[in-house]
């Protein structure tokens, strides 16, 4: 709960369908350490990568007097 | 529940009420959302963001303003005496001239509103924020365009929740009824008017047989859901605890990765262009004259007469559609066919035409639905008087033959829906389509005359013009509402 803002979330998030966003969310889980893991070793890092953790940080940096 | 019960008996009637968040109001005429004060600070940032900017200039997103202090006393005092609980915030929506449900859209509208779902998601994504809920009932359509209007599914994210709790949703609601109508032919309409959230999984595995269930994109979208409910873990109270990730970096590389799935999923269900259907070319029947002077003869009257607002019931792949809107008419097109209407909405789409094409039975039109039948209004109660100009086209021996409503009654509804013109054609039971439908019942009809049917007409309207077409036995009516 952020600010006691998520009680709102109403929604029936299903139990198959979290589970299936799970199974999701470990292999994308796993995939970010990987990339971190090469990025780090061969200090490369792809476009796509960069993008994300760009929105990442755009994310942070906006979010941080907010949150 | 309890407050928009209360709002029932007064002056305001409440649209919505399962979202905490607030709730819709409307006098008729404007239309108000209620915001509760837990969520007035997520709506003010979501107003204030890029993404409400982008998508409001490009018409998918509902014009909204604030309403302030100076004019919202006298309407927050209307609430009050509702015995309205304090501190609600107000917003007024632009009003979307035509609301439209589900079932009421070919598979192409409602997967243009899945594609507007998922931007959305992605877009507020990178600003902090979550969309909380994706249902098609977030969405109208403005002519041919998804508009989304529930500016409240905006909610602050937690920044490690790496969880898009509407996926849930998403699949039952936009993945499942594509992908079922996509591969078996189930219409929206049987899935959307007996349910409101959609289909779920296990739903869509009881259609899918034995073998079919293992194949893409059955497997992904429908049996490993369903086989992941059946689990032990998938009854435990814990699964529906929040989860964190490590950093906010690797929950948006997840979240945004879990959109991208779901987007893939989405292309693999878009609907077939150019699906096969009976009523497709269905005026190349008729002779060449017969075509060409019903297209003259309308566009004359249209194009003398200017009306603004047209309904075309019939409309088959839109052809007398498209005519009025290029005329300047805003026109709602509707068939009983889910095929035809999808060619209307992108022959509509393409032309970038005043058309708002539903699938809608004229003879069957869709029923108010939903908690006490007050969710969803009737298709009769929105278009009632509604139109400038009612045009039923090749569509009256349908009625008269295969659904057996008679004449008077449909002439009636015809005088209902309009308030000035209407175009009515008329096919006399000697008509070889006629006579095809009729299948040996001719008997029944053989009161049926053009004098028979000018007399019934003449009890509502009054006739200004009549002409045959082609070298056929059939007439086009041209009335004006008494």
């Amino acid at each position: 709960m952020v600010n006691g803002s998520c009680f709102l979330f109403y929604v029936d998030p299903g139990s198959g369908a979290l589970l299936w966003q799970l199974l999701i969310a470990f292999f994308f889980g796993a995939a970010f350490y990987a990339r971190s893991f090469w990025s780090r070793i061969f200090g490369f890092r792809s476009r796509s990568s960069q993008a994300c953790e760009q929105k990442s940080e755009e994310i942070r940096h906006g979010g941080e007097e907010r949150w | 529940m309890k407050r928009s019960l209360a709002v029932e008996s007064g002056v305001l009637r409440p649209l919505s009420f399962r979202d905490p968040s607030g709730f819709v109001l409307t006098d008729g005429e404007r239309i108000w959302r209620a915001v509760e004060p837990a969520a007035w600070a997520d709506l003010l940032r979501f107003l204030d963001s890029g993404t409400f900017r982008t998508y409001c200039e490009a018409g998918k997103l509902i014009g909204t303003r604030v309403i302030g202090e100076a004019e919202g006393p006298s309407l927050i005092h209307v609430l009050r005496e509702e015995e309205l609980p304090e501190g609600l915030h107000l917003v007024e929506h632009e009003r979307v001239r035509f609301p439209t449900f589900p079932y009421e859209w070919p598979p192409e509208m409602l997967h243009a509103a899945a594609e507007l779902t998922l931007d959305l998601a992605e877009s507020v994504l990178g600003e902090g924020m979550v969309l909380k809920d994706a249902t098609p009932y977030n969405i109208l359509y403005r002519n041919c365009q998804p508009v989304f209007i529930d500016l409240l599914s905006f909610e602050k994210r937690d920044p490690l929740d790496f969880v898009w709790r509407a996926a849930g949703q998403f699949m039952r609601t936009f993945l499942l009824p594509l992908l079922l109508n996509k591969q078996f032919g189930i219409r929206l309409d049987q899935i959307f008017i007996s349910r409101r959230d959609g289909l779920s999984p296990e739903e869509a595995e009881a259609l899918c047989g034995r073998w079919r269930r293992f194949l893409p994109p059955f497997f992904s979208l429908v049996w490993l859901p369903a086989f992941l409910s059946q689990r032990r873990v998938a009854r435990s109270a814990s699964l529906y605890e929040k989860r964190r990730a490590s950093s906010p970096q690797q929950a948006v590389f997840i979240l945004s990765k879990t959109l991208r799935v779901l987007r893939r999923k989405l292309d693999a269900v878009r609907p077939t262009e150019n699906k096969r259907s009976t009523w497709f070319e269905y005026v190349r029947y008729h002779d060449g004259d017969y075509t060409a002077d019903k297209i003259r003869l309308v566009a004359n009257f249209i194009s003398f007469h200017r009306p603004r607002d047209v309904l075309d019931a019939g409309c088959n792949t839109g052809t007398f559609s498209l005519l009025a809107a290029r005329s300047g008419s805003q026109v709602i097109a509707i068939d009983s066919d889910p095929a035809v209407v999808g060619v209307v909405w992108r022959r509509a789409r393409d032309e970038d035409r005043s058309v708002l094409p539903l699938v809608i039975d004229i003879s069957r039109p869709s029923p108010a639905i939903g908690w006490r039948n007050r969710e969803c209004a009737s298709f009769e109660s929105r278009a009632h008087g509604a139109f400038d100009l009612v045009m039923m086209l090749a569509i009256l021996h349908h009625m008269l033959v295969t659904e057996r409503i008679p004449l008077n009654e449909i002439v009636n509804f015809a005088a209902a829906l309009t308030s000035r013109f209407a175009v009515l054609e008329f096919v006399p039971p000697e008509d070889p389509l006629f006579r095809q439908m009729a299948r040996g019942r001719e008997d029944l009809f053989v009161h049926l005359t053009r004098d028979s049917f000018e007399r019934c007409c003449a009890c509502r309207f009054e006739l200004l013009d009549k002409k045959r077409l082609g070298r056929t036995d059939r007439w086009l009516y041209f009335l004006r509402k008494k």
